[in-house]
């Protein structure tokens, strides 16, 4: 039976003539260790990375977007889109007061409607198993810290982590972030998650009897308090039954282009 | 750490949350940090390769949102395997470099990925298709292109054949 000093001498003496595998181990421990104690060890360590290099991250996706060679025809599209908007919104108008008329004859409650906070990306981190971007807006901008996030081209994600002057965002394409919506056309409900296999949205679990066609539009439902109500998420580009046959695979194509976010905006609910 | 060494380390910091997500149009991306954590263990060995990429995952786990630990995991295994081979072969010729520099991002992404979906292998040939192989391809070009353009703009000749980068007049 050794003692605890022959014990510790001989570990010491393995350790030193294994040196490379001892350390090799050791930092496989230490980042395994991490990996399960991330959600409670996460949030602090990455506040101290934001402090140390947000600023200088936003200095430089500032700069990149100055030297921006595509930004010009981007411009040139955008009038092009202003002007058929403007067309599209008188018709609306009209469409809105009638609706309004219809309202108070019967007795409804007009929802709120959102205000939008224009923000850009400074940092992205288009990592598969969990997509993230940084915004240049926080906590000074009147932010809270869980407000949804859109492009022109539709729903991006939420913030989960709120700085002063900037906010993270977790985007739809990351695993753990679900969307709950529903089909414009007819009205049915479900939940849209990114699966990072397949690099996919996937509707899931929708019974067979519903009517869901390629092309329809998924917009937020509301429901699970995570997303307001009425986002364009994206549209249904495949629908296939389980092998089962009971429920259907629907394959989302969203809206937002997430491989070209810049222009970005927070949404914030206004209260009724 | 020499200055070429420093500068290539500040230049993945700045641009690879901010400049590099925006060319990747066929999915994957450069890792510059990555990159980095090659050349050094290249240069220093196993044991502070190591320690290096431990250093740099943690780095590169705080500028994303996922659990820290996976990046660390990945780039600490990059910095042991590459360290290993760092006296082996000759690290000038830019054919090796490309060579390592792609198995050295096959290595790291099969990592994360063996982590990440808890060994799931069946959807290992697809992620290979889509993540590894672009990322790769990436990698592999844009820190060897920036060294040949560096020592074509300065008539110098950047070596790595040694435990510093030697530039070379």
């Amino acid at each position: 039976m050794w003692s605890p000093v022959e014990l510790l001498t001989w570990l010491l003496g393995l350790i030193e003539r294994h040196r490379n595998a001892a350390v090799l181990a050791f930092a496989l421990v230490l980042s395994l260790w991490l990996f399960n104690a991330g959600q409670a060890v996460g949030p602090p360590l990455r506040r101290l990375a934001d402090m140390a290099l947000g600023p200088v991250h936003t200095l430089t996706s500032n700069t990149l977007a100055l030297l921006n060679i595509w930004v010009w025809k981007e411009n040139s599209d955008l009038q092009e889109k202003l002007l058929n908007e403007r067309m599209d919104r008188l018709a609306l108008d009209e469409a809105r007061l009638e609706i309004a008329r219809l309202r108070l004859l019967l007795g409804f409650r007009a929802p709120a409607g959102f205000r939008t906070i224009p923000c850009m990306v400074v940092a992205m981190d288009p990592e598969p198993f969990g997509a993230s971007i940084t915004i240049n807006r926080g906590t000074s901008a009147g932010l809270v810290g869980d407000e949804a996030v859109v492009s022109v081209d539709g729903l991006v994600g939420r913030i989960v982590e709120i700085y002063s002057g900037r906010a993270r965002v977790r985007l739809v394409t990351h695993y753990e972030s679900p969307v709950a919506v529903r089909l414009q056309r007819n009205r049915v409900l479900g939940v849209v998650e990114w699966d990072p296999i397949t690099a996919r949205l996937h509707m899931r679990n929708v019974p067979a009897t519903e009517d869901v066609a390629e092309g329809d539009s998924l917009i937020s439902s509301g429901m699970g308090q995570q997303y307001p109500e009425g986002l364009y998420v994206g549209q249904v580009e495949a629908v296939q039954l389980d092998p089962m046959g009971l429920v259907q695979d629907i394959v989302v194509r969203p809206g937002a282009r997430f491989n070209r976010l810049e222009e970005l905006f927070v949404v914030r609910p206004l209260v009724p | 750490m020499r200055p070429l060494l420093v500068i290539g380390l500040i230049l993945a910091i700045l641009f690879e949350p901010t400049l590099m997500p925006r060319l990747s149009p066929v999915g994957g991306r450069p890792l510059l940090l990555l990159s980095v954590v090659v050349y050094y263990s290249w240069m220093r060995g196993a044991v502070p390769g190591t320690l290096f990429g431990l250093a740099i995952g943690l780095l590169a786990d705080l500028l994303a949102l996922n659990t820290p630990g996976l990046r660390m995991f990945g780039m600490s295994l990059v910095g042991a395997a590459v360290g290993n081979i760092w006296g082996s072969i000759y690290k000038d010729r830019t054919l090796v470099q490309w060579l390592v520099l792609a198995l050295a991002v096959w290595l790291y992404e099969t990592a994360v990925f063996l982590v990440g979906s808890s060994l799931d292998l069946a959807a290992y040939p697809a992620w290979f298709l889509r993540q590894i192989l672009p990322s790769a391809v990436l990698t592999a070009l844009v820190f060897p292109l920036l060294i040949a353009a560096w020592e074509q703009v300065t008539g110098r000749e950047v070596s790595f054949d040694a435990e510093r980068v030697v530039v070379r007049l």
